[in-house]
């Protein structure tokens, strides 16, 4: 097995694998961060005007509901317990357009 | 708080105003429609009231003025908003010029009428002739007898042989002719010519195919009975010149009278005011001001009236009405909760969440970026243009529909573009912004002799994940759908319990504005405690075996063959079953589970007879101290605090086993009532891609210019139903789905909604009444 050259066909590839549970919970802060400040930082920008609890509560609302729905489908997603089931010419054009092919005895 | 937390504090108010000044005062309060007037005489008949004559006046003015409108040609134009009120004395002159222009036009119809039958008769007898010449040149020809005819009461005598002409509908024509033969037992001679263009009814407006006829007969008795007959068909008769020059006079004749008819029209329109005459309103207590200026008001207006307009505060025990103040945004949102209930008064109102959530649970079964945009499209163009479309007025219900829910459908297809770029569909297909985390691992030696392959997390996958909703490889995937079966399912849920404990977190907000703290412990803590530890555990394990087990794991009790089931764990938790551990994966997923979910479902179950039997003791405890207080103070004073009296115990106890039977197998029900956000969008997904793969895939295939003129017409095919399947029948499905969430799911956890709606004295409520028949508002906001 290249384990190099495969390593090298994901976009975080270069660090090393005790570096990996960092890398993968670094966009959970990140979004969480951001969501956060819109959640308590946006109601407080809200103008004065006759509907400024209601956009208040729909600032918080929003973030709330955004942030759990990408939280909930960044967590499932990782760690798969299974992979995709794809066909033989679709895995050729994965090879081909998205990453190092696979090595080849022929060709 | 804000507007829409809960609805507005009411006031009852008693009035006392000079009937001179009432009049305007009340003119001023219909103009501004803050104050719904009760009935002051309930007992009293409505034709034994004070103000009745001028009730009567005015529905009358108001009948004439309909009936006018029926009569013109079209509709009438918009009244103008008049810039004063109306006094007495212009309403006299009113109604003498409604009157006046009633009897005439009254008279106008009837003239017009009597024209109309006029000409009719005079056009049927112009065919008549004409076509009857032709018979009797055809008879003078034959018989060579010269045309000299006597007539006596529309019967000319031919020769030896008596006539009778007329007209009479087509279709009554052969039962005509048969009834002739056999009362004249063969004897008569029938001739008909059918009449090509159809001619009006004066009468019901109806075009009629009509039918000359001449009848030859010889005799008395048979032309009395060809009479009958032609009386019994409805046949009208006529005067018919036998020769040829009087029927060439005849027809001069009735050609000038055709043309010497004309009709008159006349049309005008105006407001109608109408008088209420009850002194007891309620008003909001932010509007009160408005009621004193429209009380002042009238009091400037009246001639010298010496005692002032009073404005007074009635303190009552009787429950007011329920208004919530709403904007042309927020008021298709109050609409949504309406439906299901008017909130009772000052309880906490769920349409400000409703703004929010309800979209998104919508999205959430809708999500396509694609059909997204397509929906907010629609509503921004409908948001950008509507005080344009809000003056057209029209009767088109589903028109009004969508209009009136523009704001919702708007919010909808924002949250649909968010949850589509998470599922990562548009219009079925997947877009690939960051990079999927999946590659090929194969070898082409393999990929030649399989034609399907798995990939296998631990090999071909990046080990951290899309950064940004679903991974776009899973489109592509033969077995997508288990992997989002059991991915949505998980979804759902997690989004019914934050749903339902927010909802039941709602119903602290309403004790405690009522002042009913012992309920927060009473019922609340039961309540929330019971569902947090069963199904907010449950969303816990969900998110334990997502972190927990992955297939690169060093540990293989935690690797992909020793993941658990979290359904199963669950249900062996509420069972208490042992499960038995197969080596090398474990029994449990962590150290103390058992422990922790033991203690978990002891504390659940012993919410559930506090639920039942905190609030009736905590009742009847406070009905006892109560009952000693009286006994030992004496006092004479009615207690009118409880709503039950002793020996409503049982009644109590049976209502508050009834809620709690219907909060704990809610909790069950409703969880899993959450999975309708996974099946519907499961389903729109599967459409949507069907739509694709079956319909413009085959337009996409295949590379001479020719396919493109293929293209062009299965573009139209999937554009068709796209739009009429995925977003409107999906669209409104989906609606309905989370309607029902919000209403059943959410709002059965805090809502009583057993108020009445404000219904104010407002003369544009009124006017808008008239127009359509279901009031669009069910709550009474003032006009903006």
């Amino acid at each position: 097995m290249d384990s190099d050259d495969k390593d090298k066909a994901f976009p975080s590839d270069g660090i090393s694998k005790s570096l990996k549970s960092f890398d993968i919970h670094t966009p959970i802060y990140i979004l969480t961060v951001v969501f956060a400040v819109i959640f308590i930082i946006g109601p407080l920008l809200v103008r004065k005007g006759p509907n400024k609890e209601i956009v208040r509560c729909g600032i918080m609302l929003t973030a709330f509901s955004m942030w759990i729905f990408w939280v909930t489908v960044y967590i499932g997603q990782m760690n798969p317990l299974v992979g995709p089931r794809l066909n033989n010419t679709t895995l050729a054009w994965i090879a081909y357009a998205w990453g190092k092919p696979a090595k080849t005895e022929t060709l | 708080m804000g507007d829409l937390f809960r609805s507005e504090e009411m006031v009852l108010c008693q009035l006392f105003v000079q009937s001179e000044a009432a009049y305007v005062s009340m003119y001023e309060l219909g103009e501004a429609g803050i104050a719904q007037f009760r009935d002051l005489n309930p007992h009293v008949n409505d034709f034994q009231r004070r103000y009745v004559s001028e009730v009567r006046r005015c529905s009358e003015m108001e009948r004439k003025l309909r009936w006018v409108a029926g009569e013109l040609p079209e509709p009438p134009p918009p009244p103008k908003i008049s810039p004063s009120n109306l006094s007495p004395r212009e309403i006299n002159i009113l109604e003498e010029r409604i009157d006046y222009i009633e009897s005439e036009i009254q008279e106008i119809t009837r003239n017009a009428r009597n024209l109309k039958s006029d000409y009719l008769s005079l056009l049927e007898l112009k065919i008549l002739i004409e076509k009857t010449q032709t018979f009797f040149q055809d008879q003078s020809a034959h018989r060579k007898i010269s045309a000299s005819v006597q007539i006596y009461n529309n019967e000319g005598v031919l020769g030896h042989l008596g006539f009778i002409a007329g007209v009479v509908a087509t279709h009554r024509v052969p039962s005509f002719e048969k009834m002739l033969w056999r009362i004249s037992h063969g004897n008569i001679f029938f001739k008909q010519a059918h009449i090509e263009k159809p001619l009006k009814d004066p009468v019901t407006g109806h075009e009629l195919q009509k039918t000359v006829f001449v009848v030859f007969f010889h005799g008395e008795q048979i032309k009395l009975r060809v009479k009958k007959v032609c009386n019994g068909f409805q046949a009208t008769l006529y005067p018919c010149p036998a020769t040829y020059k009087d029927q060439q006079d005849m027809l001069a004749g009735v050609e000038t009278r055709i043309k010497d008819l004309e009709i008159l029209q006349n049309m005008f329109s105006m407001d109608i005011v109408k008088k209420c005459l009850i002194a007891e309103c309620w008003v909001p207590r932010r509007d009160l001001y408005i009621l004193q200026k429209a009380l002042d008001y009238g009091l400037i207006k009246a001639s010298g009236s010496p005692i002032p307009s009073i404005l007074h505060y009635v303190p009552t025990k009787e429950i007011p009405p329920t208004f919530n103040r709403t904007n042309k945004f927020t008021r298709g949102f109050q609409n949504l909760i309406d439906s299901y209930g008017i909130a009772s008064y000052r309880e906490v109102n769920p349409a400000l969440y409703t703004i929010i959530t309800f979209p998104f649970l919508f999205a959430v079964m809708f999500g396509d970026v694609g059909h997204g945009l397509l929906m907010t499209l629609f509503a921004s163009i409908v948001v950008l243009f509507e005080k344009k479309l809000a003056k057209k007025k029209t009767d088109n219900e589903i028109w009004n529909i969508f209009f009136g829910g523009r704001y919702i459908i708007l919010l909808m297809g924002i949250f649909s573009i968010y949850t589509g770029l998470i599922y990562n569909d548009i219009f079925s297909k997947s877009l690939n912004i960051f990079g999927s985390r999946w590659r090929n691992v194969y070898d082409n030696e393999t990929l030649l002799n399989n034609k399907m392959l798995e990939l296998d997390p631990a090999e071909a996958y990046s080990q951290t994940p899309y950064p940004f909703g679903l991974d776009p490889v899973w489109e592509f995937a033969a077995n997508n759908i288990i992997f989002l079966n059991s991915f949505k399912m998980k979804l759902s849920i997690i989004f019914g319990v934050i749903h339902m404990a927010f909802g039941v977190t709602m119903s602290v907000v309403n004790f405690n504005f009522f002042r009913r703290t012992e309920l927060i412990y009473l019922q609340y803590i039961p309540q929330i405690l019971f569902l947090l530890l069963l199904f907010w555990y449950l969303c816990i394990l969900m998110f334990m075996k997502w972190t927990m087990y992955s297939a690169i794991s060093t540990d293989p009790a935690y690797g992909t063959s020793c993941a658990p089931s979290v359904l199963i764990i669950f249900i062996n938790m509420m069972l208490l079953k042992e499960t038995e551990s197969k080596p090398p994966c474990r029994a449990l997923m962590y150290d103390g589970q058992d422990a922790l979910q033991k203690t978990f479902l002891v504390i659940a179950y012993i919410c559930v007879p506090i639920m039942l039997f905190g609030k009736p003791v905590y009742q009847m405890m406070a009905a006892k101290k109560r009952k000693q207080y009286r006994q030992g103070v004496e006092s004479g004073e009615v207690d009118e605090h409880d709503d039950e009296h002793d020996g409503g115990m049982g009644e109590v106890l049976i209502t508050q086993a009834i809620h709690t039977i219907e909060y704990v197998l809610g909790t069950v029900s409703h969880t899993a009532s959450y999975l309708r956000l996974w099946a519907l969008s499961l389903a729109h997904a599967q459409l949507s891609a069907v739509l694709w793969q079956r319909v413009l895939r085959i337009g996409l295939s295949g590379g001479s210019p020719v396919n493109s003129i293929a293209l062009f017409v299965i573009f139209a095919i999937w554009a068709f139903f796209t739009l009429a399947i995925l977003v409107l029948m999906e669209g409104l499905s989906a609606f309905l789905h989370t309607l029902r969430l919000h209403w059943v799911e959410f709002m059965s956890k805090f809502y009583e909604g057993h108020g009445y709606a404000f219904a104010p004295f407002s003369f544009s409520a009124i006017l808008e009444n008239d127009d359509e028949d279901p009031p669009a508002q069910t709550n009474g906001a003032p006009p903006e």
